[in-house]
């Protein structure tokens, strides 16, 4: 007999997350409708949309109904949240997400350039702390030959 | 006489060194343009306008036409290498070609997409030489109504995309479309879900999603192990086997017939092509030695042999009736009418020359490809062997430079990162991402068919439903179209599967009888 299926650690959430997201989008383009209305107009295709979206969500919580807990045990909210935590960001991925929101935000303030070659350091440094020298100068390599690449050979402009 | 004349301007790019030089050198820098993301047919096409501007309009015909043949090919590269498509024709590529080369075998992948891309594009350009008025004639009588169905045909890949879970892959389908929504509508001007915010209001780029959910997403999920080493590739076995190629034959035939009269349609392209062809091969292909998304050979030929005979596609309605077949073709166009010409039904008479000599180039272009596009793949392979450590945040870089490039707006990359993340919790939570591109896409598509159509049946529904079971062209692809949804039903794969065994059966039967002979 084939066993039951087994969710992931903060899945079930995740599909009531994407359903609450569904029903906010449907009621938006609703709202949208009405002030629009008419089978050709603005607003038709929107709402079509938002209802697909809206019955993939529903019916894949349906579909979830029967599966079984990731952990058979009962955990406190933070016990799970911890879980969830650990499964959501494992060894350094959480310090990488950040680094990717840093990046984005000093990316106006500092140029391309410099910004890039600070993210490029920092990501490889921190994935593997070993020849901080090397990581360096491979990051200024990397900077160069896209700056080289886009910038100067085929004039595109940078952000 | 005449003929003796068109037959010289045919073979000019071949016999005039100048043309073969340009047309070969074009090709050999499309395939890296489209190699790196971030660059694009179309940037590289923009750019040769005004580099062209001064030439003689043959040099500058093979100069554009060599750089679109090879950058369709080059978009392969970077979505089988990095799983970041180099262009949106090379999505369907990346969901069988990142995983070859995740196995080691990314010189194999590269191989046979220059090899297929090479025959689509002869292919292609047969028919563009042979059947020009016929496809172009055919083309012309599609209505939106015609349009919104082949889109829907299109949007039926979702089935076989959502590994696992089809209402997922619904869901996010669904979620494609409506993000395709945001923005000023183009028909109106009116805002939709921009909440007055002029960032939101140029919308979201279908390119930007791509890359955010492929390339973005991908590093991401690979930085969550840094333990695994980089696969060796092997790169002892590049250019397929002629076997191979013959096995793949009957594939690569209808997903080039299939490709040729995608490109022809006015406002499709490589993309759509290169998904119906995927969604085609998954449908037809019974046994494939490996499963289609875990890295298929016929996941690879399917697409790449649609979407380059997509190119020489899109060049028919441009050639016979001045109607630009995809964005490329339209600044094509562009550069004709710079140089006097007015492309339509004329241009085969009144400037014959032009019209042979581009049905030319397409030969040389599709030659060079295959020299071309087997250059370079030991070196390209070796990029997936690079340390994660230094490759990944390479890749998101690359992200931010290819989503900055498509409107020159830092909004983009945000758009791009936002993507990226999403599609880091999907692929965690096994939410398929590949409907989600497949509903960006399509989106416009969709709707823009699906208004001009209900205007045309005057926002009558009855009307306008009717319309589909009374014009004969409309009432087949609905035919088609009813199959496809059929075909995918519990009921008809139970079927399939039941013949497919029996047959099996029947065929074990008949081998044991003669061996007891």
């Amino acid at each position: 007999m084939k066993g039951k299926k087994k969710f992931e650690m903060g899945e079930h959430s995740f599909l009531w997350g994407t359903l609450v997201v569904a029903i906010i989008f449907f009621a938006a383009a609703v709202m949208l409708y009405r002030a629009h209305p008419g089978v050709g107009g603005d607003a038709a295709f929107p709402v079509m949309a938002a209802f697909i979206m809206l019955l993939g969500a529903a019916l894949s919580i349906l579909e979830v109904r029967h599966w079984e807990p990731a952990h058979p045990e009962r955990l406190s909210l933070a016990e799970k949240a911890v879980l969830a935590y650990r499964m959501l960001f494992p060894d350094k991925t959480l310090i990488m997400f950040l680094y990717v929101l840093l990046y984005a935000l000093i990316l106006g303030s500092l140029g391309f350039n410099i910004a890039t070659f600070l993210y490029l350091f920092a990501s490889m440094i921190t994935l593997r702390p070993k020849n901080i020298l090397r990581s360096g100068l491979i990051a200024l390599g990397i900077t160069a030959g896209i700056w080289l690449i886009f910038g100067v050979a085929f004039r595109v402009r940078l952000p | 006489m005449e003929f003796i004349t068109n037959l010289g301007n045919l073979l000019a790019p071949i016999t005039q060194p100048t043309y073969l030089l340009y047309t070969v050198a074009s090709v050999f820098v499309g395939v890296y343009v489209g190699a790196i993301p971030g660059l694009s047919a179309t940037m590289a096409a923009s750019l040769l306008i005004s580099f062209t501007f001064s030439w003689d309009i043959l040099s500058a015909m093979a100069v554009m036409i060599g750089v679109h043949v090879g950058a369709v090919y080059g978009g392969s590269r970077s979505a089988i290498l990095l799983n970041i498509p180099g262009a949106p024709a090379a999505i369907a590529t990346s969901w069988d070609g990142y995983p070859l080369a995740l196995k080691g075998q990314a010189g194999r992948a590269i191989g046979t997409t220059a090899v297929q891309s090479f025959i689509g594009g002869i292919l292609g350009t047969i028919v563009m030489l042979v059947a020009s008025p016929a496809v172009a004639s055919v083309a012309l009588k599609f209505t939106p109504r015609d349009y919104l169905l082949l889109a829907l045909m299109g949007l039926m890949l979702v089935s076989s995309l959502g590994e696992g879970s089809t209402w997922r892959a619904i869901m996010g389908v669904g979620f494609g479309l409506f993000i395709g929504c945001i923005g000023m509508d183009a028909s109106t001007g009116l805002q939709r879900f921009t909440f007055g915010n002029t960032y939101l209001m140029q919308g979201v780029s279908y390119i930007t999603v791509m890359i955010g959910l492929f390339g973005m997403s991908e590093a991401l999920m690979q930085m969550r192990d840094m333990r695994t080493e980089a696969v060796r590739q092997d790169v002892s076995k590049i250019t397929p086997r002629l076997s191979d190629v013959f096995r793949y034959a009957p594939l690569t035939l209808q997903c080039s017939a299939l490709g040729v009269f995608v490109g022809a349609l006015p406002g499709t392209g490589g993309d759509i092509a290169a998904l119906l062809a995927y969604d085609h091969a998954k449908r037809t292909v019974r046994r494939p030695e490996v499963p289609f998304g875990q890295g298929a050979m016929e996941g690879i030929v399917a697409p790449e042999s649609a979407n380059n005979a997509s190119v020489p596609g899109g060049y028919i309605p441009l050639l016979t009736l001045g109607i630009p077949g995809d964005t490329v073709t339209a600044i094509i166009l562009g550069a004709l009418y710079i140089h006097g010409l007015h492309p339509g039904p004329l241009l085969m008479t009144q400037s014959a020359d032009v019209f042979w000599f581009i049905i030319g180039t397409m030969f040389i272009a599709n030659l060079a490809l295959l020299a071309c596009g087997l250059t370079g793949i030991k070196l390209f392979a070796k990029i997936v062997e690079i340390p994660k450590y230094i490759l990944m945040p390479a890749i998101i870089i690359l992200s931010v430079v290819g989503s900055y490039t498509v409107n020159n707006s830092v909004t983009d990359i945000y758009w791009m990162l936002g993507f990226g993340v999403i599609g880091y919790f999907l692929k965690l939570y096994h939410v398929p991402i590949g409907p989600i591109i497949l509903g960006t896409i399509l989106r416009s598509l969709i709707e823009l068919n699906y208004r001009r159509g209900i205007a045309i049946a005057f926002y009558s529904v009855p009307d306008y439903i009717m319309g589909f079971f009374t014009h004969p062209l409309s009432l087949g692809l609905l035919i088609f179209l009813v199959f496809m949804i059929f075909s995918q039903s519990a009921v008809y794969k139970k079927w399939a599967d039941g013949r497919a065994e029996a047959r099996e059966l029947r065929k074990r039967s008949r081998k044991a009888a003669k061996s007891g002979k």
